[in-house]
Parts: C-alpha cells; sequence; structure tokens
C-alpha cells in the first residue's frame, strides 16, 4: 500500500490535514496532521501535496532506534523516542512534524484517512485490501 | 432512445409538481430544448445540463441513450 | 464549555495597543450563534451610537462561526461588520478562505478592533502571542503584492487579509483581500480598516478545537463528504463554478448591460463559464473543506500585460463584463486583477466605472474633468478609472465616494441612473422583470446586493411562457412574460433567513444552495460539534432575530432611514428594458410599494418599514425596542 498525490487535482482544501489529525489523535487540530498542503502563490497558481512515501530515511536516522516498519508504514515507538528530532531533519519531504502537545515528532502512519476524504481525488491510496 | 432526466432539487424548488427522475423514449436524435419541452420542463428554468458528467450546452443534439442531470436556477458569486 | 467555539473574543485597541481577551459569553453565542449574528449583536452594543464610519471609534468586527474550522463541508467561512462607509449604516461582508480557522486555532472566535493606529500597522497573531507591527515596507502596495510580502516574511502557514491602496485611501468601497483571491468585498469594510491604519492581519494558530462528540463527528463529516460527492451536480458543477450562470443570466434577460441601460449582452458566450475553462483556469481553487471549489485561478494575456487572478466571479463577469460591456473573459479578467490588487470591490468599483462612461456619453462630465475620454467596452478607459478611484486622484476622488453620492454632486440627471440601493452599488440581476429579485435587492441590510435573498429563479419560473406557448412558437428562445408582482413577499423574507443562517454557522452555502446537500446534515454536524441540539427551524429564528437586529442598526445610525431608502434608482421604475428576453419590461413605481407593502407587512413592520415594538419583543430583542424607542 502506499499513498500517492495527484497534484493538479488538489484545490488546497485541507481536509486532509483534519482527517490526519481526527484518524491519528481524535483531535480538530490540522497542526498535528503527517502531511502538508503548499500553495504556490501568486505563481504559478496550484497546489502541491506533501505526503510521507515511506522511505525510511526517518528510521535510518534515528539514533534511538525508535522508528521501524510496521505492515508497510514507518512508525515511531513513543516510549523509545527521546525527541531529539534527529528525524525531522533527516526526512527528505518535510512531512515530520513537530508540536508543542507532544515530545515524539508527528510521522504518517499509512491510515489512509486523508485519501478516504479528499473530495477531489488529489490524495490516492494504491495497493493493499 | 431512452432518456432518463434526474431533475436537481433546485429545479424541483421551482417544478414542484415534477418528481426527481423521469424517463422518456424519444425518436432519433433531438436537441437537448425540444427534450425539455417534451417532458414539460420550461427550458429557461434549467440553469445547466450534465451528461457523462459533463457540462453540455442545452443546444446540443443526443442521439442515443442518456442519463442526464438537469440543474435549476441558482446564484452566482 | 462552549464546544465547537475557540472560547475567547480577542479585542485589540489600535490607538492603544492593547490587547484584551474575554471568554466568549454563552448567552451571545446561545442567542446568536456565531459569524454574522455575533457581528450584529457586537455592533448593536458596542458601536457609540452615531459614531462617523471613519472615526477611530468605529468598529471592526471579524467573527467565525461554531462550525467553522471543523471538518464540515466549506467551513472556511469569516464574516466581517462595521458601520459602512458607503451607506453609513450596518455593513458586513463574508469571506471564503483560509482566515477563520486560523484564527480559531489560535484561540479566538472574534476579533474586535477598535481606535486607529499611529502609524501604518500590521496586526500579528501566532496563537497567545498578539502583537502590532510596522506595515510601513507595504503601506501602499498591491494587496495582493502585501500578502505575498508578509507570508513570505513570516512564512507561508500564516494566513493574512490585507487591504491595498484603495482601503488605505479611504475609498467608499474598498475590500478587504485574503489567500490571492478571496475577498470581503462589500459595503466599504476595506476603507475602515484603512482608517483605522491597519494594512493587514496575519494570524497563526496550532490549537485544537473542543469538539461535542469526536467519534460521532468524525463518522458524519466523512459521511458528508461522500454525500456532497453524490449529488447529481457535483462533477458538472465545480469546473466552471459560478461563472457558469452567465449563459442563464442571459437567456433570462437579466444580465447587467452599459449600466443597467439594458439586460442583455450579446457577446455573453465570449465571457461566460467555458470561456473561464478555456482561456484562462489553470487550478480550482478552494477554501478551508470545501469539496467544490468555486474559485477559478488562472492567467489572463491583455494587450495591458498579463496577470494571474482568481476569478472571475459570476458579479465581476456581470459588472466588468456586461455592465462595463467588457468584451472578452482575458479583459474581464484583466480588469477583475487589478481591482484585487488595488483593493477595490469588483462590483462597486465596475458599477462606478459603468456610470461614470454614461456620464461621459451623455456628456455630463468632460474629458477635460475625467482626463481622458473613456468608453464603455474599452479595458483602457476601464483600468485608467479604477486607478484614479483607488488612488483618489484627478476625477477618481469624485467616484471613490460611490455612485450615491458621486451623482448628488454632479447632478444633472445623473442620480436617475446610479445604480445603487441606500449608496451600495448594484450586483449581478438586472430585475426589471423580476419582482421577487427586484424586492430583495430594495430590502437587503446593507444596500443593493443580491446576495440575502436570490428569488431570481422563482421569479423566471413565474414569468417564463408556458410550455404549450414555447412549442406552437417553435423553441424556447424567445421573450418572457411580465412577471407577477403580488405574493412574492413571502419567498424573500424565507430566503432572507435561510442564506444568511449559513454566515451564523460559519459555512458556506453552496453544498446546500447549488447541489441541495439537505439541512438535516447541518443539524447533525451542529449537534456532533456543539453538543446543542438545534433543528433547522430554531436556527432559521436566531437568523430572523439578526435581520431585524440589522435594520434597527441603520434605523439607528442614518437619518430618516425608512420607507425611502428601500427604492431602487429611477431608471429601473422610469425605462423600460429596450431589448432582449424581457424587452418593455420595468416595474412601475406603484408595483415597488405593492412589493414593499406586501413585505413590510410579512415583517411586522410598520408602512415606513419600522419594526414594530411588537416585533421586536417576539424574535427576542426587547433591549433593542426599548433603546429605539428611548432614541438612545
Amino acid at each position: 500500500m502506499e499513498l500517492r498525490a495527484v497534484h493538479e487535482r488538489c484545490s488546497g482544501c485541507r481536509a486532509c490535514e483534519l482527517a490526519c489529525a481526527l484518524a491519528n489523535f481524535r483531535e480538530m487540530n490540522p497542526a498535528k496532521s503527517a502531511l502538508g498542503i503548499e500553495g504556490r502563490f501568486p505563481a504559478p497558481g496550484d497546489y502541491r501535496v506533501h505526503l510521507c512515501d515511506q522511505c525510511g530515511a526517518c528510521a535510518e536516522a534515528c539514533p534511538e532506534d525508535a522508528i521501524a516498519l510496521q505492515n508497510e508504514a514507518y512508525l515511531i515507538d513513543p516510549d523509545l523516542c527521546t525527541g531529539c528530532l534527529t528525524c525531522v531533519d533527516a526526512c527528505p519531504h518535510g512531512v515530520m512534524y513537530v508540536h508543542a502537545s507532544t515530545e515524539t515528532p508527528i510521522k504518517c502512519t499509512l491510515c489512509g484517512a486523508c485519501a478516504e476524504i479528499c473530495p477531489r481525488g488529489a490524495i490516492v491510496m494504491e495497493g493493499g485490501a | 432512445m431512452r432518456i432518463s432526466l434526474h431533475l436537481s432539487g433546485g429545479l424541483r424548488a421551482v417544478l414542484a409538481h415534477l418528481p426527481e427522475t423521469m424517463t422518456l423514449h424519444v425518436d432519433g436524435p433531438a436537441s437537448l430544448r425540444d427534450i425539455l419541452v417534451r417532458a414539460g420542463i420550461n427550458p429557461l428554468l434549467v440553469m445547466v445540463v450534465i451528461v457523462d458528467g459533463e457540462r453540455v450546452d442545452k443546444d446540443v443534439v443526443v442521439d442515443q441513450d442518456a442519463e442526464i442531470v438537469l440543474v435549476g436556477p441558482m446564484a452566482g458569486g | 464549555m462552549l464546544y465547537g467555539y475557540a472560547g475567547t473574543i480577542l479585542e485589540v485597541n489600535l490607538t492603544s495597543g492593547r490587547a484584551t481577551k474575554t471568554p466568549l459569553p454563552e448567552n451571545l453565542a446561545r442567542d446568536y450563534i456565531g459569524g454574522r449574528g455575533f457581528v450584529a449583536r457586537l455592533l448593536w452594543e458596542r458601536l457609540s451610537w452615531g459614531t462617523n464610519p471613519f472615526d477611530p471609534e468605529n468598529l471592526i468586527i471579524i467573527a467565525t462561526g461554531p462550525l467553522s474550522g471543523h471538518l464540515v463541508p466549506a467551513s472556511g467561512k469569516t464574516h466581517f461588520g462595521t458601520k459602512s462607509p458607503a451607506t453609513g449604516g450596518y455593513a458586513d461582508s463574508n469571506m471564503g478562505g483560509h482566515f477563520g480557522p486560523a484564527l480559531k486555532y489560535a484561540g479566538y472566535d472574534v476579533l474586535l478592533l477598535t481606535g486607529r493606529a499611529p502609524r501604518p500597522t500590521y496586526l500579528f497573531i501566532e496563537d497567545e502571542t498578539v502583537e502590532l507591527r510596522s506595515a510601513e515596507p507595504w503601506w501602499g502596495q498591491g494587496a495582493i503584492t502585501s500578502e505575498e510580502g508578509l507570508k513570505n516574511e513570516l512564512g507561508d502557514e500564516f494566513r493574512a487579509i490585507t487591504i491595498g491602496p484603495a482601503g488605505e485611501n479611504l475609498v467608499r468601497f474598498a475590500c478587504i483581500s485574503h489567500d490571492f483571491g478571496r475577498q470581503a468585498g462589500r459595503a466599504g469594510v476595506g476603507a475602515v480598516m484603512g482608517s483605522k491604519n491597519l494594512k493587514a492581519i496575519a494570524v497563526k494558530g496550532t490549537g485544537g478545537l473542543p469538539v461535542f462528540d469526536v467519534e460521532g463527528l468524525f463518522k458524519k463529516s466523512r459521511e458528508a463528504y461522500e454525500k456532497v460527492k453524490a449529488k447529481p451536480g457535483f462533477t458538472g458543477w465545480t469546473p466552471e463554478g459560478t461563472a457558469g450562470i452567465t449563459d442563464w443570466v442571459n437567456e433570462v434577460g437579466a444580465f447587467p448591460t452599459r449600466n443597467f441601460q439594458t439586460s442583455f449582452f450579446p457577446g455573453y458566450k465570449n465571457i461566460n463559464g467555458r470561456a473561464v475553462v478555456e482561456h484562462l483556469k489553470i487550478t480550482d481553487k478552494g477554501c478551508f473543506c470545501c469539496p467544490t471549489p468555486c474559485g477559478k485561478y488562472g492567467k489572463a494575456k491583455t494587450g495591458l500585460g498579463e496577470v494571474y487572478v482568481e476569478g472571475p466571479e459570476y458579479e465581476s463577469i456581470a459588472i466588468l463584463g456586461g455592465d462595463c460591456t467588457l468584451g472578452s473573459i482575458e479583459e474581464v479578467a484583466y480588469a477583475n486583477y487589478v481591482c484585487d490588487e488595488l483593493g477595490l470591490d469588483t462590483i462597486s468599483a465596475g458599477g462606478v466605472a459603468a456610470w461614470a462612461m454614461e456620464c461621459f456619453e451623455k456628456g455630463i462630465i468632460s474629458e477635460e474633468q475625467v482626463g481622458r475620454e473613456i468608453r464603455f467596452g474599452d479595458l483602457d478607459s476601464v483600468v485608467y478609472l479604477l486607478e484614479k478611484m483607488a488612488a483618489r486622484e484627478g476625477i477618481g476622488d469624485l467616484l471613490a465616494e460611490g455612485v450615491m453620492r458621486a451623482s448628488a454632486t454632479l447632478g444633472h440627471g445623473s442620480e436617475e441612473f446610479a445604480m445603487h440601493v441606500k449608496g451600495l452599488e448594484w450586483t449581478g440581476y438586472e430585475s426589471r422583470n423580476a419582482p421577487g429579485m427586484m424586492l430583495a435587492y430594495m430590502t437587503a441590510d446593507i444596500g443593493a446586493h443580491h446576495n440575502r435573498a436570490w428569488a431570481l429563479g422563482h421569479d423566471v419560473a413565474g414569468s417564463a411562457a408556458s410550455v404549450h406557448d414555447l412549442i406552437s412558437a417553435g423553441g424556447s428562445k424567445g421573450k418572457l412574460a411580465k412577471a407577477t408582482v403580488a405574493g412574492k413577499a413571502g419567498r424573500v423574507i424565507e430566503l432572507q433567513h435561510i442564506r444568511p443562517l449559513f454566515d451564523c454557522l460559519g459555512v458556506c452555502r453552496l453544498q446546500y444552495m447549488e447541489l441541495g446537500f439537505e439541512v438535516e446534515n447541518y443539524e447533525e454536524l451542529f449537534f456532533r460539534v456543539t453538543g446543542r441540539k438545534m433543528s433547522w427551524d430554531e436556527l432559521l429564528e436566531v437568523s430572523e432575530r439578526v435581520w431585524h437586529l440589522t435594520r434597527a442598526f441603520s434605523i439607528r445610525e442614518v437619518e430618516g432611514f425608512g420607507r425611502e431608502s428601500d427604492y431602487p434608482p429611477p431608471r429601473f421604475f422610469q425605462e423600460p428594458i429596450p431589448d432582449g428576453p424581457n424587452e418593455g419590461h420595468y416595474l412601475s413605481r406603484e408595483e415597488l410599494d405593492i412589493l414593499l407593502d406586501e413585505y413590510y407587512a410579512g415583517r411586522g413592520w410598520n408602512k415606513d418599514g419600522i419594526p414594530t415594538e411588537e416585533t421586536l419583543r417576539r424574535v427576542g430583542l426587547c433591549d433593542v425596542a426599548e433603546q429605539l424607542a428611548q432614541g438612545r
């Protein structure tokens, strides 16, 4: 399974960010989402969807071995995480997020809530059941 | 041709006596305007016509079975 | 506990620089819900009677609703209110985009601004940090350019609202801009911001919102988006957005053309929704959490240059296209961009330009007064006038006053075709054969505005020829019969409660109005978010209360406000439409009186259009009734 962005379909609504935070934290707070929508205005006048592609760079960088592959997604073990934020710098896509309410960075769990809510087909979950 | 017309809420607000879906059997090619008149719908009340998910002009000629969505008058912005 | 709300009113005194945070009163939330309700109530309570719109004491109230910022279709709406520099009465304007949600995540439902900053200033809000910072680098710059500059400096996650030179120069119809293409367009809210030396507000919020039933809401939200996607109009409506109604409005002879001289524009296919898609569009650009992005962001190339612009919306097509008769979508988009950068409401500015061009044609103003020749249909003329207005330079100083004041100053019969009600310029529906729509324009609280009660569909349903006539006449492209005048008030009143209710909730009304997304969905979403069980009818009662409150505000603030304030310009009751589908039609003064009499009776207002004490008490405005009676 993997999440794929169809950038030209994105209208910048950010429902995906809300759905992500609700699915993973049960909170109405897009600052706790694991993806980012970037508007490129005034030019070229479009949106880019920044998604985690489960590349594993975060896991490789983690000095505590707190990030491991589980069922196709790299997940952070909050008990092992020391909040050093090395993974955040290591992420090549800028989709490891920091929020004041939690020491552990926020990372995509491949739950698919974003793809499910997107009314535009701008995020698609491919492969898997 | 078997033509199914789906009337939007906005259209039924001004044509309350008509159902949400109407099916007509029409001989040969016919313009959308003619189909609407035959269904008892004044074309002036239909703002948008959608065939197969795409907007079409009311003067378009229909020459095969079609599912047509009719959207009634609505505001701009 | 006020679920759904952020729970705080942030008040900033721009004179002293002091920021005060107070808990959102529960009774305010209970009785006025949010958004427009908060604006109307806080203006009534907090604005001193008789304040001049450009005085430091005028307030700007920016209010979100309980559903703003939640995972609910189209929950990005923010409401702005003030005392209008255009009409002297109640002003509000609703804006899409992402600003309101950001305010709520920062912890604030309402932003209440008072005073005047000593120097060009912007308001910086990052969660609990509230600061007034220098806006000197951006003062004088365009609204779009300023937003770009602010976001480059602060970070893209900041959401910003800005004014352009028009707001800075107190053009009476200056707007507030946001997100490279959204506006709080009407009634001069941007001018009041300029009078406070407030160039911009930038907000970032990282907090969450309290939800009464998170599990239930998440489930219902996902259902809601599925339901919207399943609506028959879903795929067909979005690509053209509001521009897509242009063809129809022309077919039914309601399209503003040449300063409302007539109501059909032969070149309409060059400026319709298809033209937007084929010649301009890059992206379907939407507001927060919206499934049907109505924004058409694109690029327009004209002889005057190439610009990126969101739009044009239907209204801008109607006024810059039909009313000023610009003939191509690129030219309409270019003029739209100029308005956006300068911070001018496209509707009022376009209407003022059209009025000026008619004055010029009639020889009421000279080439010397204007500075050059100006002509309908000429992009160069329109852009010249817009630039002059925004700078209050030359003829622009007169035009910046709006058509009501400008025509009173100019005279020579120019008042006959100054197309406004109460001082606010007419919008995109020519209504000489649409009595319900005409009544809607006459009685809208902010002045001539379509958006409180869009009744045109019902007018056309009544006046369109019967199907039998169509068959015998061989088609449907003919003339329309005269629409019935009697019996229109009831529907207008209903719509005046339904449509503004969305402005109280903090969501867009488009999914309901254009796609038929049912009100039961909003009832349930409201309950899951707030924990309050309110039926749609109970919510409408709040909207009704707000309607009478905004009327009371204008009565209080505008000398002689009443029935005489509700009439349209003489063009509409003296001149039959000269051509097109509605050729020959108009509404006589007697017919306008029938409309008003029926309306006032339905509203519980007296024959002068003043709410009776009984009516005000019935809708829960006892204190307003008492104060109006006492005159303070």
